[in-house]
């Protein structure tokens, strides 16, 4: 008649835990560095030719020439790239919140729903986001990279049921945190 | 919360101790104590089985609805 849940220890999140804090740091030292090449580049390279960075799995880089009459065009460029990629380490903490927090013995806590409901939305955020670098960048970049990259507006991607599948387990787990207060409560 | 919790009185009548019972019936005793106080929201068949028992009473005799 012992109240308490029993809670299974899972294996390998402390290597996770250790994985997801290193990705972190170094995304992060990787975008002020990114951010601080956005802001200098234009400045400093001859001729007018920055070397722009494509949020894509290879990532991929072009250079292109930046017009005065763009400039414009390539704030708003650098600064959605620069938003994404933060987006995208706020994912990561999350992760990691979640990740921690399973690796605690406590069994649920109020943390786990709102992580899973963050980086859904985080997600989701960034996948329209990276659409829309894409087209910035396309924009940008002219003909050269119209050979290259084809852009075209695709509203349900993977990541966007990627989004929706970790919203509905933050309503899971929200659920399952009542239940679990529910089994606290009773003698 | 309109139902009352009588375990301590049903525990002076027996003469028997909060620690007591926890021993006897196997649960701690901060449930135990949480239980007397009425900090629960439910209490389990089996918790009240074995209460019962060790107490010699009836259900009946350790909770009691007084309305608001």
């Amino acid at each position: 008649m012992e109240n308490n849940m029993t809670h299974y220890k899972i294996p390998f999140l402390k290597p996770i835990l250790a994985l997801l804090t290193t990705s972190i740091i170094l995304g992060s030292i990787a975008l002020v560095v990114l951010a601080a090449y956005l802001i200098i580049a234009p400045l400093t390279s001859s001729a007018s030719q920055v070397s722009l960075p494509v949020l894509m799995q290879n990532g991929l880089q072009f250079a292109v020439p930046v017009h005065a009459e763009s400039a414009g065009m390539y704030s708003i460029y650098s600064f959605v790239v620069v938003i994404t990629l933060f987006l995208s380490l706020l994912f990561l903490f999350f992760l990691r919140k979640a990740v921690d927090s399973l690796s605690k013995k406590n069994g649920f806590t109020e943390l786990l729903p709102q992580a899973f409901r963050s980086m859904g939305l985080l997600l989701l955020l960034a996948t329209y986001l990276r659409q829309f670098h894409l087209y910035l960048f396309l924009q940008l970049a002219g003909p050269v990279a119209h050979e290259l990259l084809h852009f075209s507006f695709t509203p349900i991607t993977s990541e966007v049921l990627y989004a929706l599948a970790l919203l509905a387990l933050g309503k899971v787990f929200s659920y399952a945190l009542y239940l679990q207060s529910e089994y606290e409560q009773a003698v | 919360m309109p139902i009352i919790i009588r375990l301590d009185r049903v525990l002076a009548d027996r003469k028997m101790s909060l620690t007591e019972l926890s021993e006897k019936v196997g649960i701690t005793m901060a449930n135990l104590s949480n239980l007397k106080t009425g900090k629960i929201s439910a209490v389990r068949l089996a918790t009240m089985e074995a209460i019962c028992r060790h107490l010699s009473c009836q259900p009946g005799d350790l909770f009691e609805y007084v309305e608001d």
